[in-house]
């Protein structure tokens, strides 16, 4: 049990080292993108730590409270992220509804100490990020229950195996979900954008709107507790993706490779968008990608149509 | 031994007494539930759970109790009377607002007595009559609150339901020549059947405030006061469930069998509305102010919940269904109390006027967030248990439209149950609270802290509770769920909540070492925060409260009245129909009577004649 | 004792109250009261008057359904009078004469007998109802009333020529053994039950109604809608079970004529905004319930449920009638709030509002049962849910005028009840509950009455 605990803090660890520096190779790519040479790789790290030494100011217990919880939901949930097929803490209990419904502690958290902070920016925030939540998890939950109808497990690992090795008297299985389900993908792809918070959904942060929403209060250790949870976060929503869709990871260096196609299309996707509005966000995810959503699961589930 | 004919005699008796000594003092009388349902509590669970609750009769006429195959009657029983007896601590600090304070001590404990009789009798005329019972004496708790007019919603679809139930009930009599329920459930066959499923369908839907019959809930809910409130939200709605259970478990799979989904056309179309509920319930707690009516709509999607789960008849979707009741009562009533204690201490529920009571009520807002956490179906708390049984079943059926609607509830259950939360909890101290209000009373507190307990440890260990509702499934004929003892196994993966309940709070810990470790942040007031280069100097024009959600409001706020000027048509429509009746029988002329004599005779001569 | 005497006794007490006007009211008192007390020591029996034997002479039935239909008539009527007596003296001997005409009624054996009756009781109501000084709905009660008797008169007459005879026993042998068809007598006894239906409150032969119930006061609510409707009742009931041949055609009509009843007057009730018009057309669906039952065969329970319902509208009448007249209007919004401060007459009116709406701990409740169990074993599944339906309008409007009358803040109407009615609202109400919650006698009673139609008495 503490081994496994142990060995969960690590996969932790691990995710927020892999996220920050691949943000920070991100920033770089986006900076040539953008015809500028962009900041160092390991830039996110000096923010980070350059926040967590400063001297802050707080708004009072709930304030410090929702940090903490924020980063220990998120922490929480990230120790059950399988790495690789073998590579995890605790095999048989990274069930996918744990990976959706923990997280929303940490997101709880933060709500609960943005909103404490008395700004009433950091509520519209809030207000604006778990109304994009509702957008975005409708049609990727859908797309979930086609893959967890169709191999019989809601367990990570366990889809991840079933799309890497075609396994006689199983259907559809040794193909990725990113080709067996080729419009599923399109929309979970939409409703990852979504969850990170990229645009042009990234209304809810909109730093020239809100001034970053949430964020707006904080400096100093509480933000830089945030970013550390915001790294993790990304890392937990990347790696859910590249499991579900991506046939998870024979071994850690295909998993990195995934990891990092992954963030970066995403990345570069977003960086030629606009913003939505916030009801254009909602009304935006409603219209077509649920319709497709819901097409993709009638005709796998129903029909058996699966490539 | 305990009788259960002596535990109803107590309720009644009890309710007369506290009628008595309520005339004399208020609050002694209203105390007085507080022992009555304590005691009742107490006996039953303790009775109920070793199985030695006496069935037999001596003294109530008519009345049968259940002797065997307890376990479904006892785990209502069980759950709705520890309800009572954790709301019955906020009476004496009630009642003395309200304007017939003894009566309410009386009227709380009838109701008791009556759920005791529903749940716990095998004759179906019997359970009518405690049905009815608990109708009235609820009806007369409702107009002590704000509105007289939810007394008369309530009836309308309480009577209308409970009628039905009626139906239901003397159809299965002829068929299996007595009241007794399980023969009348097993043997009803043919057309018959289809009848009576629907029409305990309806009975169901109208108790558990279920669409389309769902009117009366927020209205009921979100005027009463705010112990009924909770009684309401997490006792009597649960006759719903109950009736549910009847309609959708005990009784055949009503229709034909619809092959892609391995399930009876009935049942469907009541996952349909179940899923019709839930997101309407979500989207219309989604904009309320008042605190009250938001989780009066939440229950209301919760009980889709329960119907969605009750129709797909596997062993996670019931135990799925019946863990959900459970838990929605557990954190209903915990956040009802809660809101609750801020309106004794503030007079308003209203989130528009509201705000900071977290700085003055600390405990109340632990309560609170704790209820939510499990009513959004967020581990560690209960409701994810609940929540990940009911997503088994419905993904392994492969139902795509329910799944929509129960994810939408599910997501959309953070959108609504944060509201209150900030603005009713957090966001700016406004001034004219800050000065006069305190935590609640220990008394108070003291049902808000178990229930808050109760949350955690259905969420945490799960096993000992869900070990007993498979006895309940054992009963009621499903297979019954594979539990370790401390894991669950569903259709496609096992949930260790335990587990999680631990790496959280490793997490927590990792995080609150890092917090610790860091330097000490300089306290600031909540007034000095940033507000892009404006001077700001009331707090209310930094808080944001009203309107929260408007921009997804507004995609909908056109449709919203639909059902209620449904109903609204259909009252009008009857008074019209009366009017009418009116205007045209009774008239100040007699001729026109001896008119309508001679035209009835003629026309029903002539029609007699070509007959 | 003989039964004559509960004819006899008022009568001459009448003759004699016109001479000693003074003592008119304690004659009334006296006398209703003798009678309830006499009632006990009636035995059962067929009496002929005049020395002839059954199908010549007219005879006085005493039996088991009229013996409890004159209990009831005759206990309402005394709790009537004894409330009413000091405002009403000068109504003494008329009120004699109705009580006269009313044992008439639940006694008498002979069809035209029974029109003589109808005729004496009918004038006594006319005058009865005068007090309530609206002289133009006294009329149309009048000529309502008078059509009715003729009808009932005509539908007599053809029957008397087809069978020639008149006695009620008599007459239904007499059809069973001349082998007429049922459409042959479906005319005649259409007419009589449009006749006694004008009397009984059924739509749409009683405009009069609203004229007389929704301006009646003190004494013309509870006798008109309790004990006049009750006798009416029960006379219907006297000519469904034992004389009436009621073939399909006859009963197709009627059953429309009862739903459309017993639907439309709850409509209306719901659509009342006056308390007195929410009551009065409330009654209007009770009585439709009422013949329904005789209809359907049930005479136990549809006796019980006459009897329910003739307490619980002198009770409802009384409380809201002497309300209306210190207050000056009968609308909702003017008795807002009466019972604030009058919790013990409120308690009453709650109490037989919900022994009414047939909720339990309430011997409505059972009453209600019992009808529904016995609708559902003939397997009739519409008239249950037509009496259901209506159930639920009826109580979401007794429900709001319950609210209603119970909550008002400040401005509260200023009324006060006089102990005698008090007293007599709490006993009517408690018996409601103990009879709730003890319900064996109605049940025996019910079960009595069951028998006595199977035909006891030939």
């Amino acid at each position: 049990m503490i081994i496994s605990i142990l060995m969960g803090i690590s996969v932790a660890f691990f995710g927020f080292v892999l996220q920050t520096s691949i943000a920070g190779v991100n920033r770089k790519i986006i900076g040539r993108v953008q015809k500028r040479y962009g900041p160092k790789w390991y830039q996110e790290f000096l923010d980070i730590f350059k926040l967590l030494s400063k001297r802050s100011v707080t708004h009072g217990w709930i304030f410090d409270f929702g940090v903490i919880m924020a980063l220990g939901g998120i922490i929480a949930t990230a120790m059950f992220m399988p790495i690789t097929n073998d590579l995890m803490a605790f095999p048989g209990f990274d069930n996918f509804f744990i990976f959706v419904y923990l997280i929303a502690v940490g997101m709880l958290g933060m709500a609960m100490s943005a909103s404490g902070s008395g700004n009433p920016l950091a509520s519209i925030g809030v207000m604006r990020a778990l109304t994009t939540m509702l957008a975005y998890e409708i049609p990727f939950m859908i797309i979930v229950l086609t893959i967890i109808k169709l191999t019989g497990h809601s367990s990570l690992s366990e889809i991840a195996m079933f799309q890497q090795t075609a396994v006689a008297g199983l259907e559809f299985s040794g193909t990725w979900f990113m080709i067996a389900l080729p419009v599923g993908f399109a929309v979970a792809f939409l409703s990852l954008m979504g969850m990170l918070g990229k645009k042009p959904f990234e209304t809810y942060i909109a730093p020239a709107e809100i001034a970053s929403g949430p964020m707006v209060e904080y400096g100093g250790k509480q933000l830089g507790m945030l970013f550390i949870m915001h790294e993790i976060t990304v890392f937990i929503e990347v790696s859910l993706f590249v499991h579900l869709f991506l046939g998870g990871a024979e071994n850690i260096w295909i998993f990195l490779i995934k990891y990092f196609l992954v963030y970066t299309s995403v990345n570069l996707i977003s960086n030629v968008n606009g913003r939505f509005k916030i009801d254009q966000v909602v009304v935006f995810f409603y219209k077509w990608p649920l319709l497709f959503a819901v097409m993709q699961a009638f005709v796998a589930i129903y029909l058996g149509w699966v490539i | 031994m305990a009788s259960l004919e002596f535990l109803v005699i107590i309720a009644l008796l009890g309710g007369v007494l506290a009628y008595l000594v309520g005339k004399l003092s208020k609050v002694v009388g209203a105390s007085l539930t507080v022992l009555v349902s304590g005691f009742i509590f107490v006996s039953v669970a303790y009775f109920g759970l070793n199985g030695s609750l006496d069935a037999s009769i001596t003294y109530l006429p008519f009345v049968s109790f259940e002797a065997t195959d307890l376990y479904l009657g006892t785990s209502f029983g069980i759950l709705v009377t520890f309800i009572f007896f954790m709301v019955s601590f906020f009476n004496p600090y009630f009642v003395d607002k309200f304007k017939y304070p003894s009566l309410y001590s009386m009227f709380y404990l009838f109701s008791l007595a009556g759920v005791l009789g529903v749940f716990f009798t095998d004759d179906f005329l019997v359970l009518f009559f405690f049905f009815e019972l608990v109708v009235w004496t609820s009806l007369f708790l409702i107009p002590l609150g704000k509105s007289k007019k939810a007394a008369s919603w309530y009836y309308g679809f309480s009577a209308f339901g409970s009628f039905s139930l009626l139906f239901a009930i003397f159809v299965m009599r002829n068929t299996a020549g007595s009241f007794n329920i399980n023969d009348g459930l097993s043997m009803v066959g043919g057309s018959d059947q289809i009848l009576v499923f629907i029409l305990l369908m309806v009975a169901a839907f109208a108790k558990l405030g279920a669409f389309p019959l769902h009117i009366w809930l927020p209205k009921v809910l979100g005027n009463s006061p705010d112990p009924v409130t909770s009684v309401f939200s997490g006792g009597l709605e649960k006759l719903g469930a109950f009736v549910a259970v009847m309609g959708l478990v005990k009784l055949a799979p009503v229709g034909p069998v619809i092959e892609a989904i391995d399930m009876a056309l009935g049942q469907y179309l009541i996952a349909i509305l179940g899923a019709l509920t839930i997101v309407f319930g979500t989207l219309m707690a989604i904009r309320q102010d008042d605190a009250k009516k938001l989780i009066a709509y939440s229950s209301m999607s919760n009980g889709g919940y329960i119907l969605v789960a009750l129709t797909l008849l596997n062993d996670t979707s019931v135990s799925g269904a019946l863990y959900h009741v459970l838990i929605h009562a557990l954190a209903s009533t915990a956040a009802f109390l809660a809101i609750g204690a801020v309106n004794r201490q503030t007079g308003t529920t209203k989130m528009s006027e509201l705000g900071g009571m977290i700085h003055k009520m600390p405990v109340t807002y632990i309560v609170y967030l704790i209820a939510i956490i499990s009513m959004a179906g967020i581990p560690p708390m209960g409701g994810f248990v609940s929540k990940w049984l009911i997503f088994q079943s419905v993904i392994n059926e492969g139902m795509i439209l329910i799944a929509i609607a129960t994810f939408f509830g599910s997501i959309g259950s953070f959108l609504y149950v944060f509201r209150p939360l900030a603005a009713l909890f957090l966001g700016q101290e406004l001034p004219e609270f800050r000065k006069v209000i305190k935590e609640a009373p220990f008394f108070m507190l003291l049902p808000m802290i178990i229930l808050s307990g109760l949350n955690i440890f259905t969420g945490v260990h799960p096993s000992v509770i869900l070990q007993y509702i498979n006895n309940v499934l054992a009963e009621l004929g499903v297979t019954e769920l594979g539990i370790t003892t401390w894991t669950l196994s569903g259709n496609n993966g096992d949930l260790y909540p335990a587990l999680i309940a631990v790496v959280f709070g490793v997490g927590v810990v990792i995080a609150f070492i890092i917090f610790i470790v860091l330097k000490k942040s300089r306290k600031v007031d909540l007034m000095d925060t940033y507000t892009a280069g404006n001077f700001v100097y009331t707090e209310e024009l930094l808080h944001y409260s009203v309107d929260f959600y408007a921009p997804i409001e507004r995609l909908y706020e056109k449709h919203i009245n639909i059902m209620k000027d449904f109903y609204k048509g259909i009252a009008k429509k009857v008074q019209e129909f009366g009017s009418f009746v009116k205007y045209f029988f009774f008239t100040n002329k007699p001729e026109i009577t001896v008119l309508w004599v001679v035209i009835v005779l003629g026309i029903l001569l002539l029609w007699g004649d070509l007959l | 004792m003989s039964a004559v005497l509960l004819i006899a006794i008022p009568i001459l007490a009448a003759f004699i109250s016109i001479i000693v006007k003074k003592w008119s009211p304690y004659m009334l008192l006296f006398v209703s009261f003798g009678l309830v007390i006499l009632l006990g020591y009636l035995p059962f029996e067929i009496i002929t008057i005049g020395g002839f034997s059954a199908p010549y002479g007219i005879s006085l039935v005493v039996d088991n359904y009229s013996y409890t239909a004159l209990y009831v008539v005759n206990v309402l009527f005394f709790l009537v009078a004894i409330i009413n007596v000091c405002n009403y003296k000068k109504l003494g001997t008329i009120l004699l004469v109705s009580l006269a005409g009313l044992n008439g009624l639940m006694l008498t054996g002979d069809l035209f007998n029974l029109f003589v009756f109808l005729e004496i009781s009918g004038i006594s109501a006319y005058i009865i109802t005068t007090t309530n000084k609206k002289p133009l709905a006294t009329f149309n009660y009048l000529v309502a009333g008078t059509v009715g008797s003729i009808l009932y008169l005509l539908g007599l007459i053809i029957l008397y020529n087809m069978f020639g005879t008149l006695n009620m026993q008599d007459m239904a042998v007499r059809i069973a053994a001349s082998g007429a068809t049922d459409i042959e007598v479906a005319l005649p006894f259409l007419l009589m039950f449009i006749g006694i239906g004008v009397e009984a409150k059924l739509l749409p032969f009683n405009s009069w109604v609203k004229g007389i119930l929704g301006h009646s006061n003190k004494l013309t609510g509870p006798m008109i809608a309790g004990v006049y409707a009750a006798a009416s009742l029960f006379v219907f009931g006297r000519l469904l079970t034992e004389v009436f041949v009621i073939s399909d055609t006859f009963m197709l009509i009627i059953s429309v004529i009862l739903a459309f009843s017993i639907l439309a007057g709850e409509a209306m009730a719901y659509s009342s905004t006056k308390v007195r018009e929410i009551l009065l057309f409330s009654s209007i669906a009770q009585a439709g319930i009422a013949v329904l039952i005789f209809v359907s065969g049930f005479t136990g329970y549809a006796v019980l449920f006459i009897s329910l319902n003739g307490f619980s509208k002198v009770v409802l009448f009384l409380i809201i009638n002497h309300a209306t007249e210190v207050v000056g209007s009968d609308e909702v919004i003017d008795l807002k709030g009466l019972f604030v401060n009058n919790k013990l007459v409120g308690a009453s009116f709650t109490a037989t509002v919900l022994s009414l709406l047939g909720l339990p701990l309430f011997a409505g409740f059972f009453v209600k049962m019992g009808i529904l169990s016995q609708l559902f074993s003939s397997g009739d599944y519409v008239f249950p849910a037509i009496i259901l339906l209506s159930s639920v309008v009826e109580g979401v409007y007794f429900v709001k005028l319950l609210t209603k009358l119970w909550y008002k803040e400040d401005n509260l109407p200023q009324v006060k009840f006089e102990l005698p009615l008090v007293y007599l609202v709490v006993v009517i109400s408690l018996l409601l509950v103990v009879f709730g919650l003890y319900f064996e006698p109605l049940h025996e009673q019910a079960l009595v009455l069951v028998n006595h139609v199977k035909g006891v008495i030939l």
